[in-house]
């Protein structure tokens, strides 16, 4: 305990040293990491624990992203504050939307939420809606200024202040998941009528889930629009879904580390895909994913579990 | 009226097309209960396949015939190679080595045969039919369409080895059906023209 302390400790020095060492974009990629480690532990939430797949969780993205980009936009809402919002109404979205989910599983589910994936471009261009969502244009919202004097350049301070929120988030996911919430969400997961027979409420938890993740991926998303400072509805097209599936899976499903891992994966490797051939960036992406789930087909975050086990178990 | 019925019966031939392919699809969830995410670039890329055949100056039932084999050995190196390591792997992993072939397919073909559209020749005849409400075209493809179910019905229904892929007793069913899957969505082709899409 008090090492894993320790190391999370170093870790988060070397977080707060990085943006002073790398330039103004590596700081602003890996303010993208952290915003896609806090989407990517909301859907593990969903998947990896709870068992639900959702193939559209690009479309809570989209809506904690035009939560924040327009109350910005249209209310002059300090981008701070836009957070709680969009995560709230990302909590009441999700959650009505696991209600009609409960009567649904696997691949059905699957289909359910790729269609939710699909239809949320399509909606955020409806032109009734043009006054507030900007339409096709979409909206472009200010890139906010480090307060208080501080001496860090606008790149920096996102990437503190997305820092901080992610912090906060992964701590408030840990003390979720590790408790009484965390071990009915996996009862559901591996026997949902044993769970039944023990008390949990399993259409409450499920559709809890589903609120829950929805909230994560909001902020994620809010998070993204400030840092990007800019939302269209076709940047939130059904791949966005499709690469935080693949996010969880190469992660490390139902694991809170694995969001870091699967984050640094789907930021990443495209750049490096990118650099090995321009002429087929995405075959070369394609060929990492097969050869990282042939040699951790539970994650990075299962390969880094068994690597410590093992030299636990040979001293 | 007149529009109507024509549209109807345009949207039966494509119908018809989109038929094939989820019959592949099904028939490889079925022997597998795997979801192949791919399919559609299969097709896409076995299309190509019968495309440079034909631009080649083959003759088109003959590039059929060819594509048709070819397919069927892509899809065995595709199982063999691809999928069979990680049959073991947890359902999401093996998704996410099908969204993999997917995109290395998607990438791969664009890559060579360029985004932009190419058109497809028919092997039918270019006057209407039908009470000028339906091409050959179109009549082709339902009837494509039919006659693989029929051929499929009856390799199900009368043949020891479809018995055995429906029974999941043969280790080589995996294989097989994937091979069908991909030998089905052949008619894809049948749109008229082909394009690769970036994903």
């Amino acid at each position: 305990m008090k090492r894993n302390l320790l190391v999370l400790g170093i870790l988060i020095l070397a977080a707060c040293v990085l943006p002073f060492v790398v330039s103004n974009y590596r700081t602003f990629q890996l303010t993208l990491v952290l915003v896609y480690a806090i989407a990517l532990l909301g859907l593990n939430i969903l998947t990896g624990y709870n068992g639900q797949i959702s193939l559209g969780h690009g479309a809570f993205y989209a809506l904690g992203a035009y939560c924040a980009a327009i109350l910005i936009d249209k209310a002059g809402v300090p981008y701070w504050a836009t957070l709680p919002a969009a995560g709230a109404a990302c909590f009441v979205a999700g959650f009505l939307f696991g209600l009609p989910a409960l009567r649904l599983e696997g691949l059905y589910l699957a289909l359910a939420t790729f269609a939710l994936g699909v239809a949320m471009p399509q909606l955020l261009k409806y032109h009734q809606l043009e006054k507030w969502t900007g339409g096709v244009q979409g909206i472009v919202i200010p890139k906010p200024d480090a307060p208080w004097g501080l001496p860090l350049n606008a790149d920096q301070w996102l990437y503190f202040f997305t820092l901080a929120v992610t912090l906060v988030m992964f701590l408030l996911g840990w003390n979720l998941l590790r408790g009484r919430v965390g071990r009915a969400l996996t009862a559901i997961r591996d026997h949902a009528i044993a769970a039944e027979a023990m008390g949990v409420d399993n259409a409450l938890y499920k559709s809890l889930a589903f609120g829950v993740s929805a909230l994560y991926t909001g902020v994620a998303g809010a998070l993204s629009a400030i840092a990007v400072q800019f939302v269209a509805p076709d940047s939130f097209n059904i791949f966005v879904s499709i690469v935080f599936l693949v996010g969880i899976v190469i992660g490390g499903l139902a694991s809170i580390s694995g969001a870091l891992y699967g984050a640094l994966f789907i930021q990443f490797i495209p750049n490096i895909a990118d650099d090995i051939s321009t002429a087929a960036p995405w075959a070369i992406f394609g060929v990492f994913l097969i050869g990282f789930v042939y040699l951790m087909p539970t994650g990075v975050a299962g390969a880094v579990r068994l690597l410590l086990a093992k030299r636990r178990s040979a001293p | 009226m007149e529009a109507l019925a024509h549209q109807i019966l345009a949207g039966l031939a494509t119908g018809g097309i989109y038929a094939s392919l989820a019959l592949a699809l099904v028939m490889i969830y079925q022997a597998t209960h795997l979801v192949n995410f791919a399919q559609g670039e299969l097709a896409m890329a076995t299309t190509y396949v019968a495309w440079s055949l034909i631009d080649a100056g083959v003759p088109y039932w003959l590039a059929f015939l060819a594509t048709v084999a070819i397919a069927f050995i892509l899809g065995v190196l595709i199982e063999r190679i691809i999928i069979r390591p990680v049959e073991r792997a947890p359902v999401l992993a093996v998704v996410v080595v099908f969204i993999a072939l997917l995109v290395i397919l998607n990438s791969v073909t664009g890559w060579i045969y360029t985004y932009t559209i190419k058109s497809f020749p028919s092997p039918f005849p270019k006057e209407m039919a039908l009470g000028r409400f339906m091409s050959p075209h179109e009549l082709g493809a339902i009837g494509i369409t039919f006659v693989v179910l029929a051929a499929l019905y009856a390799f199900f229904r009368f043949t020891p080895l479809g018995a055995f892929v429906i029974g999941n007793e043969l280790k080589l069913s995996v294989a097989l059906v994937l091979i069908i899957g991909v030998l089905l969505v052949r008619p894809q082709g049948l749109f008229g023209s082909l394009q690769v899409s970036r994903v």
